[in-house]
């Protein structure tokens, strides 16, 4: 598992902070996310719902409306035609340009992500011809060759289809043919297996994992399920309370996880084979967010918690080896004790 | 394109339209008698020669009310469209740009909603001078608030679907989003609220015409004719009833359709 080392990353995010306004309060959904993705690494964001793992996604995008959001930090984009942008404060006009051509994305839902009136060939025409000036009939060729790789049987039958006439993982695989439409550099997943079922989650995965070798694409893989991430990414960012709270190479982490939070979502998955371990669910709920805990923002749920140290003093992110940091006061030990 | 299915009722409501369309369209040829000629037999009561019988001056009733239909759709439709032309865009404006787009555009479309259809288009008509071209713009006026309601309601929740966002998401702009993916989902309804338009115009034109802010005379209209077979009604009822059925029947038809398209 040595994953090329990111000379000079595709996309380092810095101190990045997304504060959601709600009236006249606002709540902080990720605070002081900092992380750099190599080009063909694939790095996976994990995290259970509302850590701010998906919100994290958009925002390498500039999906966050102004009205509805305030982004701070840095996240310095190398692009395709070799600029360099900040994807914070940039104009609307070139996050347009970058969308799509740099930096792809998928969605959890691939049924909602089809427009219900427009033909599937339809559908990635416009996707190729919104960065990329071809004529039509070019397009619907190169939608046609898209999907013959990406093993959709009968595709001429599929470009003239509509969105309900095909299954949740045919209609993935039309997402992601145009999503690699524009060939980008950067593909974020989110939560691309989620809707679908488990045999086609693995076909999903598999076919993410050879394009991204055939392509040699950088990807962020976003999931809730760190044994499914261990199987295509190379280095994995473990998100709790809109916080990194544990970065490091997998499957080392996945094998022996350092940071308690991270060691409660291992033990709290169904694993095929571990018939004496019982799948123990982390107690207790994720945190509000606009009403976080004073301290670690998982200290209420962990049973490493000791108090006056970790429900007083936020621990930082610390370097815990090689490539390996882990936001906890105890970890060192933690990590002696049986995992 | 996606077929225009319509239910048993609808395509009721569509035969009812065709019929009044075909019979008004037709009417140089339908028409027995010249709708503006007058003849001997005044208030003659229906016979086989004046089927609806003839009004105060002696004019055929059926073929007046042929010719009569005439100004009803080209009023009620024409109106519909300005309606649509000036309500879509805003409406579709407002709801996707949201913002302070749409703080204004609902301000506008509330403002335009509360005040009363038929009286603005009574104080609109009077003041213009009552012809045909005035009573399609005032109706056009009075109109376009609702179909600008629907379409930023339709607007508002499309823009929320994940297509929306993943269209976003591969880079494409504003209006490329309105275009292609808010406007064919909002099409269907839209085209519905169009019928409905099209039956309250007609309405409303026949009840301007009734307070005589309609077409000017001779040129034969629904409203004008039941306005002047009331004074009648108990000598020849049919002179005001023809009309009054016309206009139900009409907008009855559009009716139908507009509301088994939604």
């Amino acid at each position: 598992m040595t994953a090329s080392a990111p000379s000079a990353p595709l996309i380092t995010v810095n101190g990045l902070e997304v504060a959601f306004h709600a009236g006249a309060s606002s709540v902080r959904a990720v605070r002081d996310v900092s992380f750099a993705i190599g080009k063909s690494e694939v790095v996976a964001l994990v995290g259970e719902s509302g850590s701010g793992k998906s919100t994290t996604g958009l925002a390498l995008l500039g999906l966050h409306p102004p009205a509805k959001a305030t982004v701070n930090g840095a996240i310095g984009v190398r692009c395709k035609d070799g600029s360099d942008l900040d994807v914070v404060g940039a104009p609307e006009r070139r996050l347009r340009r970058l969308r799509g051509n740099d930096i792809a994305m998928i969605f959890q839902e691939p049924m909602s992500s089809l427009n219900p009136v427009h033909r599937i060939g339809d559908q990635i025409v416009e996707a190729l011809r919104v960065h990329q000036s071809m004529p039509r009939s070019n397009a619907w060729t190169r939608a046609l060759r898209l999907l013959t790789e990406l093993g959709v049987p009968s595709p001429e039958k599929c470009l003239v289809s509509y969105p309900h006439q095909l299954s949740g993982g045919m209609r993935q695989r039309v997402m992601i043919a145009m999503a690699l439409s524009s060939e980008p550099a950067l593909l974020i997943a989110d939560e691309p297996t989620t809707a679908l079922d488990v045999t086609v989650q693995a076909q999903i995965v598999d076919l993410l994992r050879a394009l991204q070798q055939r392509t040699h694409m950088a990807m962020l893989f976003v999931s809730h399920d760190l044994g499914l991430v261990s199987q295509v990414a190379s280095r994995v960012l473990v998100m709790y309370a809109g916080e990194i709270v544990e970065e490091g190479p997998l499957p080392d982490v996945f094998l022996r996880p350092r940071m308690p939070y991270t060691r409660a979502l291992m033990r709290s998955r169904a694993e095929l084979g571990a018939t004496r371990r019982r799948i123990e669910p982390i107690p207790g709920n994720v945190p509000n967010l606009a009403r976080l805990p004073r301290g670690c923002a998982f200290h209420p749920r962990c049973p490493h918690s000791v108090p006056g140290l970790c429900d007083v003093k936020p621990p930082p992110l610390e370097r815990a080896g090689d490539r390996w940091s882990v936001r906890c006061h105890r970890w060192r030990e933690v990590e002696a004790t049986e995992t | 394109m996606k077929k225009l299915f319509l239910p048993p009722q609808g395509l009721v409501g569509c035969a009812i339209v065709l019929f009044v369309v075909v019979a008004v369209a037709g009417a140089r040829m339908l028409a027995p008698f010249d709708p503006t000629q007058s003849s001997i037999s005044f208030l003659s009561p229906p016979d086989a020669t004046y089927w609806l019988g003839t009004d105060e001056l002696g004019r055929d009733t059926f073929s007046r009310l042929l010719y009569g239909g005439r100004s009803s759709l080209v009023v009620g439709v024409g109106a519909s469209v300005i309606a649509l032309l000036i309500g879509l865009p805003i409406g579709l404006a407002a709801g996707y740009v949201g913002g302070r787009v749409d703080l204004v555009g609902r301000q506008v479309i509330d403002l335009f909603v509360a005040l009363p259809g038929l009286v603005l288009a009574l104080i609109i008509a009077a003041v213009m001078g009552p012809t045909l071209l005035n009573l399609t713009l005032v109706l056009g006026l009075v109109n376009w608030p609702r179909v600008a309601r629907l379409a930023r309601g339709q607007a508002l929740a499309i823009r929320e679907s994940v297509f929306v966002e993943a269209a976003h998401a591969a880079g494409a702009g504003t209006g490329w989003i309105i275009y292609a993916h808010i406007w064919p989902n909002v099409q269907r309804i839209i085209a519905a609220q169009f019928a409905l338009t099209v039956a309250y115009s007609i309405f409303t034109s026949a009840s301007l015409s009734f307070l005589g802010l309609g077409v000017p005379p001779p040129t034969p209209d629904w409203g004008a004719m039941v306005r002047t077979g009331f004074d009648y009604l108990s000598i020849n009822p049919a002179m005001s009833l023809a009309p009054s059925a016309a206009v139900a029947l009409t907008v009855f038809g559009f009716y139908l359709v507009g509301r088994n398209m939604e």
